[in-house]
């Protein structure tokens, strides 16, 4: 079961921001080029290849994809979050991780409800940082289940 | 007597009646969200709230990418919620009786109620609440 740690880690795709409570985070890898297999993919799934972590491959999932976000950076120049799920380990790129913030300075803000219906199947969480939206970043929508919820 | 808060954008002048104007931003050019509606180009994140900026791409004829980058962000209400216009130039506020205020039949654009013409240009008086509804909805 995740429990929430009160801590966010802020990140960006593009240019936009995200925050996902610490919890989920079991490491950050900001070079995995030499242990990750572009061959394994499997895009139906939005898996782009697979990592070697911990004496095992794990998917490595790409969410700009999904969320049609362009980037400059090639996949192996972004990091990797290793999140926990409910099937085990699996990897996420962002192109970087900007702070580790206390979740007390993320202000939850509405989103609008003239956007509801089209970014709404999408992510539904964003709070302002600084005054700049960032998404609740919803790891369940991208792979695997949450671990210890069945 | 209604008034109008008059805009520029490109080459087209724009007029929104001034119940509806909220306030003018200078320099903000909000943020990108991803999978937007095709007519909003980012939001504006204004007293707290997030604000869709929509394109008016369709009026101006300008180029898309410069919306978050116009000078003025101009918020409105609508009947959906705030929304943010782009403005090139801020004309300034004119009761209706100081121009005429035409209403064409003839090529009726979607989000646009009438002509105001104010010493001698004309200003496309736009429909905020058809704006909000009909533009955020497009994918």
């Amino acid at each position: 079961m995740i429990q929430p740690t009160g801590r966010a880690l802020i990140f960006r795709l593009g240019e936009t921001g995200f925050f996902l409570d610490l919890a989920w985070v079991v490491e950050i890898c900001e070079q995995f080029a030499e242990c990750f297999d572009s061959g394994r993919t499997d895009l139906e799934r939005r898996i782009v290849g697979a990592l070697f972590f911990r004496q095992t491959y794990i998917p490595v999932i790409d969410p700009a994809l999904h969320l049609n976000i362009q980037s400059q950076l090639a996949a192996t120049d972004k990091t990797a979050l290793i999140l926990r799920g409910g099937e085990g380990n699996w990897a996420l790129l962002v192109d970087r991780v900007v702070e580790i913030s206390p979740v007390a300075r993320l202000r939850p803000c509405e989103l609008p409800s003239l956007l509801k219906k089209t970014v709404g199947s999408y992510y539904s969480q964003v709070s302002l940082l600084k005054n700049e939206p960032m998404i609740g970043f919803e790891p369940e929508q991208y792979y695997g289940s949450t671990p210890g919820v069945t | 007597m209604i008034r109008y808060g008059l805009f520029c954008l490109g080459p087209v002048n724009y007029a929104v009646p001034l119940l509806q104007l909220r306030k003018v931003v200078h320099a903000d050019p909000g943020f990108l969200l991803p999978q937007l509606p095709s007519a909003v180009a980012g939001v504006l994140v204004d007293e707290g709230r997030l604000v869709p900026l929509l394109r008016l791409a369709f009026l101006s004829g300008g180029s898309e990418s410069t919306v978050r980058q116009a000078e003025y962000k101009v918020i409105v209400e609508s009947a959906g919620g705030r929304i943010a216009l782009p403005a090139v130039l801020v004309c300034g506020v004119v009761a209706e009786n100081k121009g005429a205020l035409l209403v064409s039949e003839e090529k009726q654009i979607p989000g646009i109620i009438g002509i105001f013409n104010y010493q001698g240009q004309e200003f496309n008086v736009l429909d905020i609440d058809f704006l909000a509804i009909e533009m955020t909805r497009r994918v």
